[in-house]
């Protein structure tokens, strides 16, 4: 929390996606820090401490967004971290997501409404 | 027909061909024909020695022409044979009544001798048991006892005119005058005795030599027929471990085994050439110590057995140990190895590798085993063969997966990122939009709907299309699957005024499937019934399962489908002209999907629709289609 506001976390490899985000996240009171990789992620994750995370299940590379999630618990993280997925992914499929601990999944392409009552509901 | 079998017919050429009864009786025939060539000398013999040694008072010109008479039918009876045995279609009967009618004659013969020494005081008259035995040995009882009969009506009848006076009784004096019996006498009528013992002997182990041969024979040949069947047997089972797994390390183990099992040897090794063909290495080894295995490279350039056997050709090794021609002499003798048989694994001709069994005697190895080990060796070269080509497939799935992978990352993330932008800018969080901004960005934003769903169509036919036989199937309950897909078109069946009825077996269906399989095809067809259903309108989905079969109808009062429309619906992009007519949007890929997951289950899909009325799709799935 920064100057009242709740600072999400952004992970995705695709810069357009990022500022869609970015203008719906932006125009409705929160603030953003992005990433472009799952690393560079986890290297943000720690300086910043967000209080909310959101990670593209496939980037670079197949399940490096479930990787990343698997990094995040050893560093001990707390916020809720929530997954974007593509409709139809085979490999999100054959994923069981809530044993990764996560808060749940954000499917692209994304739906302004549904991504900012999730946020209203979760930074209270 | 074995060898073993060929050679128990004494006297058969091979330019006839008899059955095995018939060759015996030739055999015996022809046996009873040689004693009789010693019977005929022997009576001319004995008569000349009973005339000049013994001076018995004997008619001896009549016996020496009865002596002669033996010899002269039993020539005739010689040549019969010689004609009988080259014509094929002489049976069994024809040497059978050949062979009573030579003892017929025997009979006569010896009742002539008898007559001529004596009558019924003839020590010659223990001579008729040699005939008896004869007849016993060469025919069967019935007939056996009817010669016998008539051998004893002619020494009956014979007995008998000689006491009717009717024939004189031709009496050896020497036989009833004590004063004229001599130790030379006594000697002969002896020998009569110890002859006719030694004759009966001799006939008797005749037959029973022949009997003990015969069994040494059929024991051998039963012992001939378990190793082939064990034989036969290793190569079935090798051949279904082969079959049955594409794991080739399992396949190798389970052939050296069974090697050294069926040939009874110390141990077995299968080497392969590398991938230079420089060098044969150990792939599967049954019975040979780490330290013989370890031993160095083999060498084909240095071993004169390995650069043979890459040739094609199979080397046996009398003693490894000494023989120059095995590139490891003093390994061999360190293991215990004597003797060595390696073959080839040939695929397509070209040798790939070696089959090798060790001995820890010395041993011959024959024909017969060169080949099974042969056979054994091209088991193992077709079990290399598929596991090499499932390999192949193996390595050509993931790189597709890889290019579907990058594919449909590629072509949906731009989609999902524009349909996202569209989103945000309908939402107005990127500012209010005009009315005319608005109309525009909607449009553009079903379009994109529209795109997306015709990737993801496409993607899923792609895939469809040229997956492997062993995509990873698993036993799920199809109606708790058709279940949640029917729970995913019910938000949009409620939206357009449609109900959905479902008719569902209570127990589970467990089926071999994949839940994104059955979700396309269910949720194809349920979005179809839905999508042309006009208002107020019912979609039924009803399972059955019978006769290991599992049928999915899923039923619509909607518009229905044309007569002309319907041999096209399951084409690639196809759309029937009411369906466009009415506006609705679609990909013309559903049905395609349908048909196509049908078909990876070598199911069948069938379709009855009248317009206006409805349609009703039918689906069945074999359940064990794997």
């Amino acid at each position: 929390m920064k100057s009242g506001k709740h600072l999400v976390l952004c992970i995705d490899d695709d810069q357009d996606f990022l500022d869609t985000i970015r203008l719906v996240l932006e125009t409705s009171g929160y603030l953003m820090d992005e990433a472009d990789s799952a690393e560079a992620g986890l290297k943000k994750y720690k300086e910043t401490k967000p209080d909310l995370i959101i990670v593209d299940l496939m980037m670079e590379e197949i399940d490096s967004g479930t990787n990343f999630v698997k990094e995040l618990r050893l560093l001990g993280n707390t916020a809720p971290v929530y997954l974007l997925s593509s409709a139809g992914d085979e490999f999100f499929m054959a994923t069981d997501y809530t044993e990764l601990g996560l808060d749940g999944v954000f499917q692209k392409p994304i739906q302004p409404d549904i991504l900012l009552s999730t946020l209203r509901e979760k930074l209270k | 027909m074995p060898a073993a079998l060929e050679e128990t017919r004494p006297g058969v050429g091979n330019t006839s061909f008899h059955l095995p009864l018939e060759a015996e009786l030739i055999a015996r025939v022809s046996w009873l024909i040689s004693l009789r060539w010693v019977a005929a000398a022997a009576v001319i013999i004995l008569t000349a020695v009973a005339k000049s040694f013994l001076s018995l008072t004997i008619p001896w010109v009549q016996l020496c022409l009865i002596g002669a008479a033996i010899l002269v039918y039993n020539g005739i009876f010689a040549w019969r044979l010689k004609v009988l045995r080259t014509n094929h279609a002489a049976s069994v009967q024809t040497f059978s009544r050949f062979a009573a009618s030579q003892i017929l004659l025997d009979w006569l013969a010896l009742t002539l001798v008898v007559h001529y020494t004596g009558g019924i005081e003839s020590p010659a008259l223990s001579y008729f048991i040699f005939n008896a035995i004869v007849a016993s040995i060469l025919l069967p009882r019935k007939i056996a006892f009817r010669l016998a009969a008539f051998g004893v009506l002619l020494v009956v009848g014979l007995t008998l005119l000689e006491f009717w006076g009717i024939i004189p009784h031709l009496a050896i004096p020497q036989f009833h005058d004590r004063k004229l019996q001599g130790p030379i006498f006594l000697a002969g009528g002896l020998g009569f005795f110890v002859s006719a013992i030694l004759v009966s002997i001799y006939l008797a182990t005749s037959i029973t030599g022949e009997m003990v041969r015969r069994t040494r024979e059929l024991a051998e040949l039963k012992q001939s027929l378990e190793d082939a069947y064990h034989k036969m047997r290793t190569l079935y089972e090798t051949s279904r471990a082969v079959n049955s797994t594409l794991n080739l390390p399992q396949v190798l183990a389970t052939i050296v085994r069974q090697a050294t099992e069926a040939m009874g040897v110390k141990a077995s090794s299968i080497r392969l050439l590398d991938e230079e063909r420089r060098f044969l290495e150990v792939s599967a080894a049954y019975g040979l110590s780490d330290a013989y295995l370890t031993k160095g490279k083999v060498d084909p350039q240095r071993g004169e057995m390995d650069r043979l056997n890459l040739q094609g050709q199979p080397v046996a090794l009398l003693d490894a140990t000494v023989d120059p021609r095995f590139q490891y002499p003093e390994e061999a003798r360190k293991e215990g190895i004597r003797s060595v048989l390696s073959v080839p694994l040939l695929l397509l001709d070209q040798a790939i590798g070696v089959l090798r069994v060790y001995t820890g005697e010395v041993r011959h190895f024959t024909t017969e085993e060169t080949e099974f080990l042969m056979a054994l060796a091209s088991q193992g070269a077709a079990a290399i063969q598929n596991a090499r080509a499932f390999r192949q497939l193996q390595e050509l799935e993931e790189a597709k997966s890889r290019f579907v992978f990058a594919v449909t990352h590629e072509l949906k993330a731009p989609v999902a990122a524009l349909q996202s932008q569209f989103a945000v800018l309908q939402g107005g969080y990127a500012g209010t939009l005009t009315e005319r901004q608005q109309i525009l960005i909607d449009r553009a934003a079903r379009r994109m709907i529209r795109l997306q769903e015709l990737l993801r169509d496409l993607l899923a036919l792609g895939a469809l299309k040229d997956r492997l036989p062993q995509h990873k199937k698993t036993e799920l309950n199809l109606i708790e699957l058709v279940r949640r897909a029917t729970e995913i078109i019910q938000p949009e069946a409620e939206a357009r005024g449609v109900t959905v009825g479902l008719s569902l077996p209570d127990t589970p269906l467990l089926f071999r499937t994949t839940e994104e399989d059955i979700y396309r095809l269910v949720g194809n067809l349920l979005e179809n019934a839905v999508k042309y259903t006009p208002q107020g309108g019912k979609v039924a989905l009803e399972i059955r399962e019978e006769n290991s079969q599992v049928t999915i109808a899923v039923s619509d009062t909607g518009i229905g489908i044309s007569a002309e429309a319907l041999p096209h619906i399951f084409e690639e992009f196809y759309r029937a002209t009411n369906v466009k007519e009415l506006g609705t949007e679609g990909t013309g890929l559903g049905l395609s999907l349908v048909r196509r997951i049908v078909e990876l289950y070598q199911g069948q899909v069938g379709v009855e629709s009248e317009l206006g009325k409805g349609t009703t799709f039918t689906v069945t799935l074999p359940r064990d289609s794997a």
